[in-house]
């Protein structure tokens, strides 16, 4: 698919995302998961030094964690920061990851002095995949 | 700068090739409401101030049925109105386009680019509308939010304002951001 | 900390029971616990430990794991105190450990469930953003920094559930899998093991420890089979038990204890057999396993565990006496009885630690049971002594055969305990009726019947039972525990009950519940078999019938206990077949009757509704409605007819002529008590008090005995005798001159077949001859019944009463049979009625 294509659908999926998310819906957890892997596309054609690059990286992965997926948010974030991006963006990479986990970890303090925030993440997810005891397939 | 008076935002896809034709459309769409319902027709005469500089045109639209207002948010028909109409200037005025929308945490709505010396450059352009009242001190803040902007070449804010009609464009002092 | 979940697949395996059992064992260990309640569906752990209410029977807690919960879903900032989620529970002291649980919350109480309903919207645990899971695991880490136990023993969810899931995945160290032994819970508990152990490698950073058990097992478990591989695969994957046999490592067993249910708590086995059942030791050996400790402090704990155990179900269990179905006494209500309770001294300076208190429905500490070391008897009984106001102490301890215990009773709480020779804690009722139950003497409980506590009627019956019987008495003659003196005592005891309504307990307790039907007898169940049975009904029922006061014997006849019920006749056999030599028998000719009139039912076809149940019912009220005998208030004959003749010298009418006025004049006349007395006094200057239409009256027309209390209890100080013996004379004069016009002869011939005068007319009296021989039959059997009051009070009457009343002291000296021989030839027409011993007539 070629950048302009990509660039109208990812302005869509924002517009789109923004749409619900004002509007307090349930659906915007999930497009904006479609914004993470458009802007994700996005990484593959524009390289880290582009601007547009490194817009579409912040993108994927802070549109990650908008969709409460952290674990996709982090394996985005490892993936950029392995494959070109300048420290800086690794840098912004991180803090956008720890914005995300310091907000659990302020609600629930107690938790947070056992538990890294990526942990109880992770393992939101993996019950949400695979059901109790991550029985489901 | 266009020579043409009229400034129709039924072409902001011509004016935007990559803008989304469905987005553009509800786009206009919620400008032409916006415009009405502050008893505007096409063919008023859009106030401009681009950076400095005082200038005005006709502005025209495909014509919205005031009935369907209520089914928009109000706040959004002003938003996304105000966006069609600051997009449409700022091709009309500085040539320049879109190239996708940003995430609001990039400190702006558009990216856009423009040639400068056969050089692509960059912008990020934060649009704001007002229904009503004086759109200087919004100005000021979407200055300074757009300030924060980072990897492009110029940051700029656009203001419209639906009662006079007025559209308001500045660019924020350029600094050098490279990596 | 360590978190150990008890898991099971599915319900009613045991899994709350053996998390409540933990916590106490690990409490009583020194260890500081804290137990939590995850089943929110279902919660049932703050009952295993006690602790569903506090002693007013309001909820112990209003708060719990799912309202807290509640509170922090969006948030733990500024949590609730864990205190008020949490429930202190009293352990034995001088040791380090201590106890707590926090409950899914105040279930079943409506609040509860609104909580609940609220947690399920408010709280997701598979919520992505994580805010559900952090909510618990803050709840965990909270437990773990502020209360600091040394173990957390989580009660899960059965089932596949979000909670249980994370209980066991997220939570938990150590996972104990509870299944039965079907192939349902094997298959079952084998999916959800294999994916703990999978999930532990994808969610933990260490193993974790899968301990299978295998629960409410009856039997070996089968070593081949479908099943017996799923927990061959269980073992294989968790952890089995330590065996010599490693290549075949066997799963942790809990048997079947077919008592655990009744009690809920762990239980030993029969007192005489191992000190350790069964259910016991596997205890023993899973908590070792789970808990590693020295195993002779565990043994203590667990002994001690189980023998309180034992007893609490003891105490609530309606106890077999001998010979009886169940004991007279009801049990304590499980509701009475609380587990672990530290009492303070009166001045607060010293505690001490109850296993048991059984209290009264105020709440007042009636019973302790503490479990003491040898040796510490006096210490515990003079702390006892100072801890309030029980008056029974039980002291258990380990024994040579497992656990003995000892009883300790006093008066009032100024008092030492002091031994008694109890072997059985005193019941409920026994507080109550015995100032110092440990004295449970037969004086003392007949001092307490006579009081008015007619629960102890049964209990006295079956003491004198227990004094009569006899081991094998069909044919081996008495046995040691025979011990007729002591039957004579209570007998003369129960007769001498003044209160009329425990008089009719008495007597129905004594009594054989025959019915018309046989199918409704129930006498040898109640009373343990035929002889015994037989012999209460002769030996006691009897005796009693006549010596009771008239009205219970009255009221006995006239009040069934259920539709078909009759009243025991042994009373009215002793008089007719043993002292006057006639056969009575009411029933027979009753059932006969009753066939006859419910073949009138049927068509000419014989065919339609034969309705036996409509034909006895007629008979029964016929025989019993209509009464046999009963206290009339009507002024006697003799009185009316004296008030008649006053106002009509010469009136000879019968009763039926009298006009209503002088029925009311002699109602009024007999109100006043003056008045009656000075005419009673008349009577008795003259020797005129006949019994028949003055003191009672026998119909013949419908052969009903009727006494005149009023009369009765007037003329008693007149006479000095108490008016109670005087009834009890009357009623059996009423009751010979009945039989003898009802029974039969063993030829089948009535009676004595005198004629009873119509007790419509003054005119018409019994005949002299016919008063002196029951007067003579009256005589034997008070003479039978050896009863001194009543023969004074005989003695008393006849003394005034005309002279054929006396007579019987003529006759005394000849026997009964000598009589009867008299009687018959008289009636078959061989000799005239001249009756031997008395004035020819």
């Amino acid at each position: 698919m070629d950048v302009n294509t990509l660039n109208a659908l990812v302005s869509s999926a924002i517009w789109r995302a923004e749409q619900l998310e004002d509007l307090e819906l349930d659906a915007a957890s999930s497009a904006w998961l479609e914004v993470s892997k458009l802007e994700e596309e996005l990484t593959k054609i524009k390289p880290a030094e582009d601007a547009e690059g490194r817009i579409a990286r912040r993108g994927a992965v802070r549109a990650a964690l908008k969709a409460n997926d952290f674990t996709r948010a982090e394996d985005l974030a490892q993936r950029f920061a392995e494959n070109g991006a300048s420290r800086a963006l690794r840098k912004e990479l991180r803090d956008l990851l720890k914005v995300e986990a310091n907000g659990l970890s302020e609600r629930f303090p107690s938790a947070s002095r056992h538990h890294k925030p990526g942990e109880v993440l992770r393992l939101a997810k993996l019950l949400l995949e695979r059901g109790p005891f991550l029985l489901a397939a | 700068m266009s020579d043409s008076p009229t400034l129709d935002l039924g072409r902001l896809c011509e004016m935007h090739p990559r803008l989304p034709g469905d987005l553009a459309a509800i786009m206009a769409m919620r400008a032409a409401l916006g415009l009405q319902r502050n008893k505007h027709s096409a063919g008023v005469n859009l106030h401009m101030a681009i950076e400095n500089a005082v200038t005005g045109c006709a502005l025209t639209w495909p014509a919205a049925d005031l009935g369907v207002a209520k089914q928009h948010d109000h706040n959004r028909i002003t938003e996304d109105g105000a966006e069609a109409i600051a997009l449409a200037v700022a091709h009309k005025t500085k040539t320049w386009r879109v190239v996708r929308r940003m995430q609001r945490e990039e400190r702006a709505d558009w990216l856009l680019e423009h040639d400068s010396d056969g050089r692509r450059k960059l912008v990020a352009f934060e649009v704001s509308g007002i229904d009503r009242g004086s759109i200087v001190v919004r100005m000021r803040e979407k200055l300074a939010q757009v300030a924060k902007s980072t990897d492009v070449d110029h940051r700029c804010a656009g203001v419209v304002g639906f009662e006079r009609p007025e559209a308001s464009l500045k660019s924020v002092k350029e600094k050098t951001y490279g990596r | 900390m360590q978190t150990i979940a008890f898991y099971s697949y599915k319900g009613g395996v045991g899994r709350s029971l053996l998390v409540a059992n933990a916590a106490r064992f690990l409490g009583m260990l020194g260890k500081r616990v804290v137990a939590l309640d995850l089943d929110v569906e279902a919660p049932g752990l703050h009952y295993k430990l006690g602790r569903a209410t506090d002693s007013d029977s309001k909820p112990a807690i209003a708060g719990g794991a799912v309202p807290y919960l509640v509170a922090t879903a969006k948030g733990a900032k500024n949590p609730p105190p864990l205190q008020e989620h949490v429930i202190k529970l009293a352990l034995p002291e001088g040791g380090d450990g201590w106890l707590q649980l926090m409950p899914a919350g105040p279930a079943p109480r409506r609040e509860y469930w609104t909580a609940l309903k609220q947690l399920r919207e408010r709280l997701r645990f598979d919520e992505p953003s994580g805010k559900g899971l952090a909510a618990l695991l803050d709840l965990h880490a909270r437990i773990e920094d502020e209360l600091k136990p040394d173990y957390l023993l989580i009660d899960s969810r059965t089932g596949v559930t979000e909670l249980g899931g994370l209980a066991t995945t997220a939570l938990a160290d150590c996972v104990v899998c509870l299944l039965v032994p079907n192939q349902e819970s094997v298959d079952g508990t084998l999916a959800i093991v294999e994916a703990l152990k999978t999930s532990s490698q994808q969610t933990r950073r260490d193993p974790i420890r899968i301990v299978p058990v295998v629960a409410r097992t009856t039997g070996d478990l089968a070593s081949e089979g479908r099943m017996s591989e799923g927990i061959k695969r269980l073992v294989e994957i968790g952890e089995g038990r330590t065996t010599d046999d490693k290549k075949n490592p066997k799963p942790f067993v809990l048997p079947h204890d077919s008592a655990l249910g009744a009690t809920d708590k762990i239980v030993g086995g029969d007192k005489k057999a191992s000190a350790f059942s069964p259910l016991h030791k596997a205890y023993l050996e899973l908590f070792q396993n789970l808990f590693p400790q020295a195993r002779k402090e565990a043994e203590e704990v667990l002994f001690r565990l189980t023998a309180v155990a034992q007893l609490r179900g003891e105490l609530t269990e309606r106890r077999r006496r001998r010979f009886r179905f169940r004991d007279a006494f009801d049990p304590w209500e499980d509701s009475a009885i609380e587990e672990g309770v530290v009492f303070k001294s009166d001045r607060g300076k010293t505690t001490r630690y109850a296993d048991l208190v059984c209290r009264d429905a105020k709440g007042d500490p009636l019973m302790i049971v503490e479990y003491i070391t040898e040796g510490e008897e006096s210490e515990a009984l003079k702390r006892w002594k100072e801890h309030g106001d029980a008056r029974c102490v039980i002291l258990l301890h380990k024994s040579k055969h497992g656990f003995g215990q000892e009883i300790y009773c006093r008066s009032d709480r100024w008092e030492k305990f002091l031994p008694t020779d109890r072997h059985e804690p005193p019941t409920p009722i026994e507080f109550q009726i015995f100032e110092n139950p440990g004295k449970r003497s037969v004086d003392g409980m007949l001092e307490a019947l006579h009081r008015g506590n007619a629960e102890l009627a049964p209990e006295l019956v079956a003491e004198w039972q227990e004094c009569m019987a006899a081991l094998g008495m069909h044919d081996r003659g008495p046995g040691p525990r025979w011990r007729p003196g002591e039957a004579r005592r209570i007998l003369d005891g129960l007769a001498a009950t003044e209160k009329v309504d425990v008089a009719v307990r008495v007597l129905r307790y004594a009594a054989r519940k025959a019915s018309l039907r046989p199918e409704y007898d129930d006498f040898d169940e109640r009373h343990g078999g035929g002889a015994l049975g037989a012999i209460t009904e002769e030996e006691l029922f009897a005796p009693l019938f006549w010596r009771l006061p008239a009205e219970a014997a009255i009221k006995y006849m006239s009040e069934p206990d259920h539709p078909f019920w009759t009243p025991c006749l042994a009373g009215q056999r002793l008089l007719s077949e043993e002292v006057m030599g006639l056969r009575y028998d009411p029933l027979r000719s009753a059932l006969k009757e009753s066939d006859s009139l419910a073949a009138q039912f049927l068509d000419e076809n014989g065919e339609g509704d034969h309705d036996e149940g409509r034909a006895l019912h007629v008979i029964h009220r016929r025989l019993f409605r209509e009464g046999r005998s009963r206290l009339c208030d009507d002024p006697p004959p003799v009185l009316l007819w004296d008030q008649k003749l006053r106002k009509d010298r010469y009136w000879s009418g019968d009763l039926d002529d009298l006009d209503g006025e002088t029925h009311e004049r002699t109602k009024k006349f007999m109100a006043e008590a003056t008045q009656l007395r000075t005419w009673l006094r008349g009577k008795i200057s003259r020797n005129a008090l006949v019994t028949g239409s003055l003191l009672g009256r026998y119909d013949s027309a419908s052969g009903r005995v009727e006494l005149y209390p009023a009369i009765l209890d007037a003329l008693g100080p007149l006479l000095g005798l108490q008016p109670r013996y005087l009834k009890n004379i009357v009623f059996i004069q009423l009751s010979v001159w009945a039989i003898a016009h009802q029974a039969h002869d063993c030829d089948g011939q009535p009676g004595f077949g005198f004629a009873v005068a119509s007790a419509a007319s003054p005119f018409q009296r019994e005949s002299p001859a016919h008063i002196a021989l029951s007067q003579y039959f009256v005589f034997r059997l008070i003479e039978r019944l050896g009863d001194i009051s009543l023969m004074e009070a005989f003695e008393k009457l006849s003394e005034k009463q005309p002279e054929p009343y006396r007579r019987w002291r003529s006759m005394r000296r000849v026997p009964v049979e000598r009589m009867r021989a008299a009687l018959l030839r008289a009636r078959l027409g061989e000799a005239a009625l001249g009756l031997p011993g008395a004035e020819s007539d």
